[in-house]
């Protein structure tokens, strides 16, 4: 699958972490991406989407919001084996290892740690395109 | 006034804190916003005039401490427009926003290094605070960058008790 077809949810509630993150994917052409501030509205357009059969290939989690966390979204999400094909990236500026082994366990295909370069996304975006080829192909 | 064990801890680490902050700031500003900036040490007596103030509050079982960090505006005001389109970057909530993460990034850090000492630290939402606000606070990070030049100063104040 070519990453300029991938259609990217990004989620954070930080505007600033929102625009530099579009910026990022763009330069990584990727412009087929929307943006939510919340974990509810988050898992609204995650539903949507899957209820339409149009499901996103990559979601980019913020752990730490306010009300729902991105963890609590990830956990969500998982429960549902339609998300299975949808890879999701934890966000977070914690770097501790026991934080993403829990998000791993959790079934986050990634994690980033804030913050995060050109040079980091295009590393993660590799190793997250071969995730989603596994995952059609299979 | 008295000062509870967690605020203890952050006293006895300062100056390991001093440095995670620096190191922080150095990384993000390069990854975030493309500025080489070097440590140069303490500035203490700068009087921050223009400034907006962002804690985030950092709690173990038992105490609670609050990072404060302040920014000086005109700097914010800088950094959004690298970040936001023109008709958002000087809006204060572009300027909040900026606040907000690099405090958030800064926290976790100091948090992170203090949980692998032993603790059991969990972090809060950074917010926005009023100057009037500062004397409840009990940490209190300033940085100014000037000439390339990053100084960052670390004050401990008793705080007043609040939950996250």
């Amino acid at each position: 699958m070519n990453p300029s077809d991938y259609k990217v949810l990004l989620v954070d509630d930080n505007t600033m972490t929102l625009n530099l993150m579009s910026n990022m994917l763009r330069a990584q052409g990727i412009t087929k991406y929307e943006t939510s501030m919340h974990g509810q509205d988050a898992m609204d357009k995650i539903k949507v989407r899957m209820e339409l059969g149009n499901p996103y290939n990559i979601i980019f989690l913020d752990w730490n919001m306010p009300d729902i966390s991105g963890y609590d979204v990830l956990i969500k999400c998982r429960q549902d084996p339609k998300n299975d094909k949808t890879a999701i990236v934890m966000l977070t500026a914690e770097n501790q290892k026991r934080y993403v082994l829990e998000a791993i366990k959790a079934g986050a295909t990634s994690y980033i740690v804030k913050p995060l370069s050109q040079d980091d996304l295009s590393k993660k975006m590799k190793q997250i395109s071969e995730w989603i080829d596994t995952k059609v192909q299979g | 006034m008295q000062i509870n064990a967690l605020e203890k801890t952050l006293l006895a680490h300062k100056e390991k804190i001093q440095e995670i902050v620096s190191d922080t700031l150095q990384i993000t500003f390069k990854n975030y916003f493309n500025i080489d900036i070097y440590k140069s040490g303490i500035y203490a007596g700068k009087n921050l005039k223009d400034g907006i103030f962002c804690e985030t509050h950092i709690a173990d079982p038992a105490n609670e401490a609050v990072v404060l960090i302040s920014f000086e505006k005109p700097f914010l005001q800088e950094l959004a427009k690298m970040v936001y389109p023109p008709a958002e970057a000087d809006k204060s909530a572009s300027m909040e926003s900026c606040a907000k993460e690099i405090a958030n990034i800064v926290t976790a850090r100091v948090k992170t290094y203090l949980n692998e000492s032993g603790y059991d630290l969990k972090i809060g939402i950074p917010s926005i605070v009023n100057t009037t606000e500062l004397s409840t606070e009990d940490v209190k990070v300033s940085f100014f960058i000037e000439q390339s030049r990053l100084y960052v100063d670390i004050g401990f104040n008793p705080a007043v008790a609040k939950k996250i």
